[in-house]
């Protein structure tokens, strides 16, 4: 397939953003922070699951057809689970 | 000529037929990430019910090879774009040895999660009614530990799958089936693992940061 115009220095930097946000996760699970611990680290993980899908997976750099998909998907996930948490949640 | 690319006849162009590949790929993508979101859906469900046992539970899980793990999916994940990368420059060498290396941290993946399951069993920490842990004998540990081999064990099914896809691109690479031009295959299959490599990601505060 075509030569895709990300690529090279656009990886190294997203694997380096990788690893320090797995370090900054590490780091903060050592940290007493209640309610804010789970959404640090899942908003972490949701950034690099981002770095990932724009840069390694090019949908940075993709059609719009394919940003639907992943927009479509990442809807479904969220209902899925804050349904769920509303569902047992309010029991 | 020879790295002239193969353009089925119900495709009007090289670019269509790649736009179709790649939106073939994300559907089925798409499809696979919904199967371990109902799982998910299922883990924050139990969570909810058992905050307590499930942080305890979580901490008890090994965050050093769980972590040591992350990093590895995650070279692993580079190693395999960069592989890409360098197949589109027409650096075979480079592209034969990137997808080596991610198959051998793959493997390397594998072996420390079943190092894991190791001291897991040796500990009684098995999933559903074999469960046997007594130091944690609750109904959220229980709960915690059968998602946690259900979620990895699925998740390392995919790392198998995807392993045996990297084998058979290294094949296609090592005989020039892949070429600059045309290596429509090896950018899906790289697709395929960077999602094993993504739910990874959200795996990983799932069961190990959780304490």
């Amino acid at each position: 397939m075509g030569t895709h115009p990300i690529g090279g220095k656009a990886y190294v930097r997203t694997f380096l953003a990788l690893l320090v946000l797995t370090g900054v996760s590490v780091a903060l699970s050592f940290v007493s922070l209640g309610w804010l611990g789970p959404v640090l680290a899942f908003g972490i993980a949701a950034a690099k699951g981002g770095l990932v899908l724009l840069f390694f997976m090019h949908i940075y750099e993709s059609r719009f057809v394919l940003h639907l998909v992943v927009l479509t998907l990442a809807l479904f996930i969220a209902l899925i689970c804050l349904g769920v948490v509303a569902d047992v949640g309010m029991r | 000529m020879a790295d002239e690319p193969h353009v089925a006849e119900h495709f009007d162009s090289f670019e269509t037929q790649q736009h179709a590949a790649r939106l073939g790929m994300w559907i089925f993508l798409a499809s696979e990430t919904l199967l371990f979101a109902g799982l998910f859906g299922l883990y924050v469900a139990y969570r909810t019910l058992y905050t307590h046992d499930f942080l305890e539970a979580a901490g008890h899980n090994h965050l050093a090879l769980g972590t040591i793990n992350t990093v590895v999916l995650i070279s692993s994940s580079f190693t395999v774009a960069w592989s890409i990368h360098a197949m589109e420059h027409d650096r075979r060498r480079t592209s034969v040895l990137c997808l080596a290396a991610t198959l051998g941290l793959g493997l390397l993946f594998l072996a420390i999660k079943m190092l894991e399951y190791g001291l897991h069993f040796r500990e009684g920490i098995y999933p559903g009614g074999h469960y046997a842990f007594a130091e944690m004998w609750n109904p959220g540990a229980k709960t915690f530990f059968t998602l946690y081999y259900f979620l990895s064990g699925l998740h390392a099914l995919h790392v198998v799958a995807g392993m045996g896809i990297l084998g058979w691109l290294l094949v296609r690479v090592l005989r020039c089936t892949e070429t600059p031009r045309q290596h429509t295959a090896l950018e899906l299959g790289g697709l395929y693992w960077h999602l094993v490599d993504t739910v990874w990601i959200f795996l990983w505060p799932m069961l190990y940061l959780t304490g």
